[in-house]
């Protein structure tokens, strides 16, 4: 799958929340979305999920424009609860499996019993740290072509991080993309090959992970000091 | 579609068993009641009929407020981010509230009537004299004086242009009060104010082409309880035509901005 941004905009009244981005994602590929609160990340994210929808520009998937069809080989995960209250974790299974023909619910199953969790568990009584957990399996349960986290490790305790970063690279089908934002730049590092560094709604930076590394000898933490410090 | 429908009725299920729940009492009330006294029976089945419209009004509010939620809260992502187009989900949404509200309807309805069916007929073997035998027959005579299916059927297509018409509109205002004003404070007034702008336009219109405002009514006559349906139904046909061509209208807009303009 091949997603090309060209000149997305997205405008708030007055206010440009996403602003002239050309962008390129190609399967494959594990990207970091980096950037301070309000760089535009969340944003970005969504209107590639076709959940928020853009002002100007142009979002083509494999050549066609976005609309409702891409959804069904695009997954995006938010960083709020946002699963119906009345719902078990077996609901959120059942669920996902009426409306996306790419979900295989054994597999979320094995997901949470990996992660602890009983399909019985109410969601509105999981902690975050256990619906984040929740929310991770139902991304990964999903073949999609591209897959959205938005701050997925927020509410996780560091060692249950680990795991599932080792579990969201394991579980990503040939082919794939991966878009991960976080605040948690340096658990990124050993994850993802690809970085785009966000800064008031643009592209500040975009860059391969591995050949930051040899050409420049910096981490993706030092190039994220390194333009965000920038005065 | 269907699938929309599916979890649209699981996320309302509960409300629907009170009010099949509250049916079921009031029954039972009536039962009990219509043992010792026709008066407080015969109240308990005006009730009954009185309650089915409460119920269908209180289905209605709550799926426009459902929608509302939708567009508003973090849970609408569950709605929107599946890969349905926005008419099917505002269809499949409409659909559940007009079989769940038609059906609860005529429930309350179908017992209310049999209930004073039975009441009148326990009447005239025990008590032919009361008072209240002339005005029951006559309530049942007014329901009878026509075909009483094509009248059953003319209450139905009223009920689906009811609905069809509020809801819609209802979708519309907020649709257009979530694309234009996301987030901002007043979003939900402004949504209340244009439906009420809407509906006013509309039903102004449609009394300038015909009028069904008296299509169904009932009386409290000297001679009791007269109930009248659909006199002048036929002569309201442009009217119903116009209101459900509106009714399309707003569909269509909504379905257009849930796709093009609105963030959730």
């Amino acid at each position: 799958m091949k997603i090309e941004c060209e000149g997305l905009t997205k405008s708030y009244f007055a206010k440009r929340a996403v602003d002239q981005v050309n962008l390129e994602l190609t399967g494959g590929h594990i990207y970091a979305l980096l950037g301070p609160n309000g760089s535009g990340k969340s944003t970005l994210m969504k209107i590639l999920s076709g959940l928020v929808k853009k002002s100007e520009g142009s979002i083509s998937v494999d050549g066609k424009q976005l609309d409702w069809r891409a959804r069904e080989d695009i997954s995006y995960t938010p960083t709020e609860p946002f699963f119906y209250s009345y719902m078990k974790v077996s609901d959120v299974a059942a669920y996902y499996d009426d409306f996306f023909k790419d979900f295989d619910r054994a597999r979320f199953y094995d997901l949470i019993k990996d992660m602890e969790i009983s399909p019985d568990m109410k969601v509105r009584s999981l902690s975050s740290g256990m619906l984040a957990k929740v929310k991770i399996a139902a991304a990964m349960a999903r073949r999609s072509k591209l897959i959205l986290l938005d701050e997925p490790f927020n509410g996780i305790d560091l060692l249950s991080r680990d795991v599932l970063a080792k579990m969201i690279i394991g579980e990503m089908s040939e082919g794939s993309s991966l878009v991960i934002s976080s605040h948690m730049v340096e658990e990124l590092e050993s994850i993802v090959d690809m970085a785009v560094f966000m800064k008031n709604g643009r592209i500040a930076e975009m860059c391969d992970v591995e050949t930051l590394r040899i050409n420049e000898n910096k981490s993706i933490a030092d190039k994220y000091r390194e333009i965000y410090s920038e005065v | 579609m269907a699938r929309i429908m599916k979890y649209e009725f699981i996320k309302n299920r509960f409300r629907y068993l009170v009010m099949i729940a509250i049916m079921i009492i009031v029954e039972i009330a009536f039962l009990i009641s219509n043992a010792f006294s026709y008066r407080i029976s015969t109240g308990m089945s005006v009730i009954l009929i009185l309650a089915g419209l409460g119920t269908l009004l209180i289905v209605i509010f709550e799926g426009i407020a459902m929608y509302n939620r939708d567009l508003r809260e973090k849970s609408g992502y569950m709605l929107f981010m599946t890969p349905i187009p926005s008419w099917q989900i505002l269809l499949g949404k409409i659909t559940v509230i007009l079989i769940v509200g038609s059906t609860l309807f005529i429930g309350y309805c179908f017992l209310g009537f049999a209930d004073i069916h039975l009441i009148a007929s326990a009447m005239k073997r025990d008590d032919p004299t009361s008072s209240l035998v002339p005005a029951i027959a006559k309530l049942l005579d007014s329901l009878y004086s026509g075909d009483t299916v094509i009248t059953l059927i003319k209450l139905l297509i009223c009920i689906i242009c009811l609905v069809t018409y509020l809801v819609c509109l209802a979708y519309l205002a907020s649709t257009i009060s979530a694309s234009v004003l996301r987030g901002k404070k007043g979003e939900k007034l402004i949504s209340i104010v244009l439906f009420l702008a809407l509906f006013i336009l509309v039903v102004y219109i449609s009394s300038k082409i015909s009028n069904i405002s008296d299509a169904v009514s009932l009386d409290m006559g000297t001679n009791g309880l007269e109930l009248k349906l659909f006199e002048n139904f036929n002569e309201a046909g442009a009217s119903i035509i116009f209101e459900l061509g509106c009714s399309a209208a707003a569909f269509a807009a909504s379905a257009y901005l849930l796709e093009k303009k609105v963030d959730v």
